[in-house]
């Protein structure tokens, strides 16, 4: 299709931003029969939820990634133990000097030309090891780079859950493969344990005391009572969940850290209140048994990004047109049409009824306070297994890191590596010495850090908009599944469709 | 369908009616057939194959089983060792497809027991894998277990001079209850194997490191779920087993102290569910009293606990009542009416 074809072409809905809500929500407009213009700037599907080989997930850092959400990103070629990244990359597109290098590198191709890239990017020429070794670093972990699929917001379904039926109902269980979470870990006071998530698990458990095993499963027999869920929480639905739960069932210590932040993986203890908790609990517990001995499951070759593209496939299969690489050069309403949008794109304008945004488009949208502070660490080991995939939580007072670790079994790290992600919300600036030690702890000894990278992502705020129709999506949450995703594309298009 | 009007669930439809009415038929016939031929003592290669036809339709005729062997064993052919090898290997095929009709069936286990048993060479590790296979699918079913034990004893039998398996077949029924703690038939076949595996211990160190290894087990399947008698039952088997009475009120005291403190956990509103640690504790401190004497405190416990237990459990009022009075009666507590003391 020639680019003169689309200038003044109308559609019943543009969105712009292929991330996993803006997909979904094209996909269901386009399935209503409506007709679907779908774009996004980036080569890439996926948006905010993409997934790169290692050496695309540093060109994001330098060339795709929105200045206004991530103003940088600290690369680490090796160790991290060091305050100083190794590469701090800012100013999109603007190069600093170039530091001079003590030997040429010997090694050519793809790292170089890394190399060369980040080399603009250079955070303190002082502490930098030989150039030599970086390089080379990079050209051994380059030799694996279509191995990596390196995730921008990681995040694992509940084997029951919104998203899960969605997949379901949508037909798309064929584009999208997934494997289940075996195992689910507390971090606490620097040790690591396993959260047993099923009688036979409980029973079998080294980790707890007789007491906490009756504890435990009297907690989980009682959350799973439907019948008595009203009577279970009494006139305490609104006291806090760990409150509750002290009073309530008696627990204490590691056993209640791990049913508020394991289980019912709330992000800080006052942030659950107990109706919330138990509500959690129990979409925890009915979600193990429904695929296996596991609640959560992880999409093979990145899950956000798959997921996306499986629906825009779905939407282009009912007619829906797609444009990647293509700048939304501003946002105007329509002259004489109260309700319809004007969208100049880099090749043409189109007249859009509706208009979905993820608000990166948006180019008057300013970043807000709120922030996630997000972390990737490739470690030479698979420290839990070589072909296992486990959610963590690393517990630090009273708020929780959320941790991902992935291995080849979800094809998203070569054989005998594996990569652990770590969020958690809060600028970097706050949250950098955290996710640190939250890395450090897991990998423990076994392991040694190969590439590690750590950067914000800030919501955006559209500037109080004159176009009162334009819709909003929204930047990936700090849960650590997908159904907030899946709701509110579901609410937006129930809206749309109204 | 197109062009069918809908039938309403209830009433066959005179097509099903007279397909039923044909299948009847034909499995009557051969039934009939089946009969008479046994009847006239016939053992021919026909015979086999209508017992096999009728077989399929119906596994649980245990008398066409028995006939099928006789046929089996009349013929010319089972004299030739080869011969008969080749029949009976195609026999476990034909066992094979059919068990999935009805898993539990006394009448093929049994066939196939006898199909081994009659065979030149039976595969007895090919065997095992089936079977574990089976138990992977249902880990409770008894006849399994049961043909399990079979296999493992001929496996023995086998390979006579090298280190048993009951090491092997031990260790699978841990893997088995830490699966379900509530699988009945490992917690029994866990029974069968573990006076061999404490006779085999070096010393007795040894022993009691495995002894306590059983009772960790019990008492995880005790707090893990109360209620569930299997772990109770496998604690009153090792109690009996133990060779002494000292080592007999070791384990009922280390019983006694667990429920206790399970009891301190639980609601007093929740009654009901605490309904089988308090039996097990009556029966725990009654036992005691028999070996040992129990303390006047320990007494009082016992029969605070029945009357407990009379409110919780009205099914069982007599029995508890009965208990009330003859332990009230044993400890001289209670009226002076019942005392029976009678100087010497």
């Amino acid at each position: 299709m020639s680019e003169n074809t689309l200038d003044n072409e109308e559609f019943d809905a543009v969105v712009l931003g292929t991330g996993l809500v803006e997909s979904i929500i094209a996909s269901e407009l386009a399935a209503a029969d409506k007709k679907v213009l779908h774009v996004d700037r980036n080569p890439y599907y996926g948006g905010n939820f993409a997934c790169f080989t290692l050496s695309a997930f540093v060109e994001w850092a330098i060339e795709y990634r929105d200045q206004r959400q991530t103003p940088l990103v600290d690369i680490f070629v090796g160790s991290i133990d060091s305050d100083s990244p190794t590469f701090s990359v800012r100013d999109v597109g603007e190069l600093k000097q170039a530091a001079a290098m003590p030997n040429s590198p010997k090694s050519s191709g793809p790292a170089l030309r890394l190399f060369d890239r980040l080399s603009a990017y250079i955070a303190d020429t002082q502490t930098l090891p030989e150039g030599n070794s970086i390089t080379e670093r990079l050209a051994k972990l380059l030799e694996n780079d279509r191995k990596y699929a390196i995730e921008l917001a990681p995040k694992v379904a509940y084997c029951r859950g919104e998203l899960i039926d969605l997949v379901i109902d949508a037909g798309i269980g064929e584009y999208v493969q997934f494997k289940g979470v075996e195992h689910n870990y507390i971090v606490r006071d620097d040790i690591v344990e396993r959260v047993p998530d099923s009688k036979g698990d409980i029973f079998a458990s080294d980790a707890l005391s007789l007491i906490e095993k009756r504890k435990l499963m009297k907690l989980m027999t009682a959350i799973t009572d439907d019948e008595n869920f009203t009577q279970l929480l009494g006139d305490c639905s609104d006291m806090n969940f760990a409150h509750f739960l002290e009073a309530k069932f008696k627990l204490s210590g590691k056993l209640l850290d791990s049913v508020i932040y394991a289980v019912a993986r709330a992000e800080s203890r006052d942030e659950l209140t107990a109706r919330a908790g138990c509500e959690r609990v129990q979409k925890y517990v009915k979600s193990i048994g429904r695929y296996g001995r596991m609640a959560y499951l992880c999409a093979m070759y990145g899950g956000g990004s798959e997921i996306a593209q499986s629906f825009c496939r779905l939407c282009a299969v009912s007619a829906g047109t797609y444009i990647l690489s293509e700048d939304v050069r501003s946002i105007e309403s329509r002259d004489g049409d109260n309700h319809g949008f004007s969208v100049q794109l880099a090749h043409g304008r189109v007249f859009a009824k509706q208009l979905v945004l993820d608000p990166c488009y948006a180019p008057d949208s300013l970043p807000a306070d709120f922030a996630i502070s997000r972390a990737l660490c490739i470690l030479d080991y698979p420290v839990f297994g070589e072909d296992t995939t486990a959610t963590l939580s690393y517990v630090a007072g009273n708020d929780a890191v959320s941790m991902l670790y992935t291995t080849q079994a979800t094809l998203t790290a070569p054989s005998g590596q594996s990569v652990v992600y770590a969020w958690t919300k809060g600028r970097l600036s706050d949250t950098r010495a955290l996710l640190l030690r939250a890395l450090t702890t897991v990998r423990g000894s076994l392991a040694q850090p190969l590439f590690t990278a750590l950067f914000e992502a800030r919501d955006l705020q559209p500037v109080e908009n004159s176009l009162p129709r334009l819709v909003y999506t929204g930047a990936p949450d700090s849960t650590l599944d997908f159904d907030s995703a899946v709701r509110l594309a579901q609410q937006v298009v129930t809206k749309l469709l109204s | 369908m197109h062009g069918r009007r809908r039938q309403a669930l209830k009433e066959p439809s005179v097509d099903e009616k007279e397909q039923s009415r044909q299948r009847v038929e034909k499995y009557c016939a051969l039934n009939n057939s089946v009969m008479s031929l046994r009847a006239n003592n016939v053992f021919t290669a026909s015979a086999l194959d209508q017992t096999k036809r009728l077989l399929e339709l119906n596994t649980e005729l245990h008398t066409v089983w028995n006939y099928r062997r006789q046929v089996f064993e009349h013929m010319d052919l089972w004299q030739d060792t080869e011969e008969r090898q080749r029949m009976l290997e195609a026999e476990l095929g034909f066992l094979f497809e059919i068990i999935m009709k009805n898993v539990k069936s006394y009448w093929m286990w049994n066939h196939r027991v006898w199909t081994l048993n009659s065979m030149p060479r039976a595969d007895w590790k090919k065997e095992l894998g089936l079977v574990a296979k089976l138990l992977a699918l249902d880990a409770r079913n008894f006849h399994g277990w049961d043909y399990r034990r079979f296999i493992v004893s001929n496996l023995k039998k086998a390979s006579e001079g090298s280190s048993g398996s009951s090491g092997g077949e031990f260790a699978y029924t841990t893997e088995q209850i830490n699966r379900d703690c509530a699988n009945h038939s490992a917690w029994h076949n866990r029974s069968k194997l573990l006076p061999a595996v404490l006779e085999k211990a070096s010393s007795a160190e040894a022993q009691k490191s495995l002894l306590r290894t059983e009772t960790d087990m019990i008492l995880n399947a005790i707090y893990t779920d109360p209620d569930d008698q299997n772990a109770w039952l496998y604690h009153e088997w090792l109690v009996s087993i133990q060779p002494s009475d000292e080592d007999r009120c070791h384990l009922l005291r280390d019983k006694v102290a667990a429920i206790r403190e399970l009891l301190d956990l639980e609601d007093e509103k929740d009654e009901a569910s605490n309904k089988r640690p308090l039996i097990e504790l009556v029966d725990a401190l009654a036992a005691l009293d028999r070996l040992e004497a129990v303390t006047d405190t320990e007494k009082n416990e016992c029969l605070e606990t029945l009357r407990r237990l009379k409110s919780i459990d009205s099914y069982h009022v007599g029995r508890y009542s009965d208990m009330i009075q003859s332990l009230a009666q044993r400890w001289d507590l209670g009226s002076e009416h019942t005392s029976t003391m009678i100087s010497q």
